[in-house]
């Protein structure tokens, strides 16, 4: 990447940041899913395996969430800067719990997204989705004390993120123990 | 005036070549033959040792097989190969699903020892090293297992070290789309249960909050992309099970194509999913039984899931058309056993882990019942060069296997063992008072006391079940004369309590075996 185009991404601090805050739904929804299990797993499973189990969900969280915020970074260098770049940290935690509420509703609607499958039946609910995220990008660009309030959140959820991000790491390790 | 017709061009090749052609077809089949004799010959082992091949159906009730009198006619290739067989009448699986039932079937002891009892479910780690595999491991025998079910991997996987091949699940299939057994085979079991939340097997939302949709949608239309390419031969989709698909027939050949090949004398346990639903035989076996009554209906059980009668009778045609299915691939693999002298210097042992309900508002095998059709599955013995079918009444029991191949082997049984050479095998005479034992605990812990259960006891005519810690029905007994009332249809125990004082003494001596382990 030219240094120019690494000029107009966000610093790794604000990347920093945004990456801990959106670690925070997705780790905390596979700890909620794989804790759900345990009572199972404790007719079956020793303690260390049980731990195994989990830290598989974790590590894929840490993955996912690279997956997702991957994204964010390419349209922050892509879109004009006062867009998206200069405000990376609110637009980026918008979008991610914005989407993460859409993701929860369908995960509760699993059957039924499920028999709409990958078809044209789907499209209304992408564009809803769509619609929803240009929506809060735009309130994001438009109002400062939507940013503010947000990035005033951010400050705190980082600390969360700190202590999620350490569990994932941890996860990562007992994997790659388990699999030596 | 009549004029001769011009010649008709052909290609090159007319009529009368075909007839010659075909004229010689006969010798190349017995060429084929000769072929496959000498190379079952030339890979015999010097110790002339038998081989030993188990062939495991998955979800295969005996109540549904011809061969044990069913009125629909769903292996008739399987009731001509059993008239050089011994075919056992009373046989019963120790569990009525994979885990426990396989679980026995390798190691020769009841689930309250190997403590095998959940999904996924493995073998306390004393068993690892008291496999059927590792039984033979000084034997000088080439080991070869495979399944096609994930949840029985996870056991052969626990016997990995006494195995000379195991292939993955995946390796037999068309398609593939889990990643545990690829990416994590040295954590397999633990893997897989992780996998399963991810891709939300169970009944809670999947543990991915962003990819699970997008990757579920996709993967589901690679696999209906699959069965729609095979949707000619396959009209229901292509067998499977979770996100794997397969054909029974890319097994057999697999299958024949090891025989053929792997050194002698071997152990082969090949472990086949089908008939395990979702039932999706080939297009000439659809549809085959519609025309056939169904079964009575029965009464409800109070451990009954409440499917309809209608569903139940739509699966059992389902599952009836893929056990012909089933029973076909397995006739192209008899003759190939046959065509290659195989039949003669090996056992065949054919059996199943458990079997299918389709009564009382039960559907499947995942349920706390033990009627006979989720545990009473088919054994039949091919013994080398056996000219003379046998039938065997007495009952028998899954744990009666690994006894069986010792014997066979000549190697001496262990104490620990809780089965039984089978009656009639080598000459072993058989034990009429004996009780067999069937044991289903998903609900139990499995190193606590195993208090949630269900357990029968199988002796002589009679079989008496015990269900303990299922809410309000909890300790019942329910007693049936298999003899009178095959069906299982009326409980003698609330009226004659008295006739099974022995049973239920019977299941007192395991008692102790069922408490927490130390």
């Amino acid at each position: 990447m030219s240094p120019r185009l690494l000029d107009r991404g966000p610093t790794g601090r604000e990347i920093a940041s945004a990456f801990l805050v959106c670690l925070v739904p997705v780790q905390l929804w596979s700890l909620i899913s794989f804790l759900r299990e345990v009572p199972a797993w404790l007719l079956q499973m020793s303690l260390w395996d049980i731990v195994g189990a989990i830290s598989y969900g974790q590590a894929f969280a840490l993955l996912e969430t690279a997956v997702i915020f991957t994204p964010l970074i390419v349209l922050a260098v892509a879109l004009p800067s006062a867009w998206f770049r200069q405000k990376f940290v609110a637009m980026s935690t918008g979008i991610v719990y914005l989407s993460a509420g859409w993701f929860v509703v369908a995960h509760l609607n699993d059957a039924r997204v499920q028999a709409l499958g990958l078809t044209r039946r789907l499209l209304p609910y992408l564009g809803l989705y769509a619609a929803s995220s240009i929506l809060v990008s735009v309130a994001i660009n438009r109002s400062g004390r939507i940013r503010s309030a947000i990035e005033s959140a951010v400050e705190r959820l980082t600390v969360l993120g700190k202590m999620y991000l350490l569990v994932a790491l941890a996860a990562v390790g007992v994997v790659l123990i388990r699999n030596l | 005036m009549l004029s001769t017709p011009a010649p008709r061009d052909t290609g090159g090749l007319t009529r009368r070549d075909l007839l010659k052609l075909a004229a010689f077809l006969p010798f190349l089949e017995a060429g084929r033959q000769l072929a496959a004799k000498r190379m079952a010959s030339t890979a015999a082992g010097p110790s002339g040792q038998p081989n030993i091949l188990v062939l495991v159906f998955d979800t295969l009730s005996a109540s549904n097989l011809s061969l044990y009198g069913y009125p629909r006619r769903t292996t008739p290739e399987l009731d001509r190969c059993s008239e050089r067989a011994t075919v056992f009448h009373s046989h019963r699986s120790a569990g009525n699903f994979t885990t426990p039932g396989t679980a026995s079937l390798l190691t020769g002891v009841y689930p309250w020892s190997h403590r095998a009892l959940h999904i996924q479910g493995t073998v306390l780690d004393e068993y690892r090293d008291r496999s059927l595999f590792a039984l033979l491991a000084d034997r000088g025998y080439h080991r070869l297992a495979y399944t096609h079910n994930i949840v029985a991997a996870s056991l052969l996987d626990q016997f990995r070290h006494d195995l000379e091949t195991l292939p993955r699940v995946g390796d037999l299939a068309l398609m593939d789309l889990t990643y545990a057994e690829r990416l994590f085979p040295r954590d397999l079991t633990v893997a897989v249960h992780g996998e399963g939340v991810l891709t939300r097997r169970g009944d809670t939302p999947s543990g991915s909050l962003f990819l699970y949709h997008p990757l579920s949608l996709l993967g589901a239309r690679l696999l209906r992309r699959s069965d729609d390419r095979h949707r000619e031969r396959f009209p229901r989709g292509l067998p499977g099970a979770h996100d794997l698909r397969f054909l029974l027939e890319d097994a057999v050949d697999w299958t024949i194509e090891q025989l053929s090949t792997m050194p002698q004398p071997f152990l082969a346990y090949l472990h086949y999913l089908p008939p395990h639903d979702p039932y999706r035989p080939r297009r000439e076996f659809v549809g085959i039984f519609d025309d056939r009554p169904d079964p009575a209906p029965k009464p409800s059980h109070p451990l009954s899931d409440g499917t309809s009668t209608e569903f139940l009778n739509t699966e059992r045609r389902r599952y009836d058309e893929t056990i012909a299915y089933v029973d076909g691939e397995l006739g192209r693999l008899f003759r190939f056993l046959t065509s290659s002298g195989l039949l003669d210097t090996t056992y065949v042992i054919l059996t199943s882990d458990h079997g299918e309900m389709f009564e009382r508002g039960i559907w499947n095998h995942i349920t706390p019942v033990l009627f006979d059709p989720v545990i009473r599955v088919p054994l039949i013995v091919w013994e080398p060069g056996q000219r003379v079918g046998r039938n065997v009444h007495t009952p028998t029991s899954s744990v009666d296997i690994v006894p069986t191949v010792l014997r066979i082997a000549d190697v001496p049984i262990p104490d620990w063992c809780e089965g039984q050479v089978l009656p009639s095998i080598l000459g072993e005479p058989p034990t009429p008072e004996r009780g067999v034992y069937c044991m289903e605990a998903k609900g139990s812990p499995k190193l606590g006391a195993l208090d949630v259960r269900s357990t029968a006891v199988i002796s002589g005519r009679t079989k008496l079940v015990h269900y303990l810690g299922y809410g309000a029905y909890d300790d019942v007994y329910e007693l049936y004369d298999l003899e009178e009332d095959p069906e299982e249809l009326v409980d003698l125990y609330p009226a004659r309590p008295g006739i099974a004082v022995d049973l239920v003494e019977m299941l007192s001596t395991q008692q102790v075996k069922m408490g927490a382990l130390p």
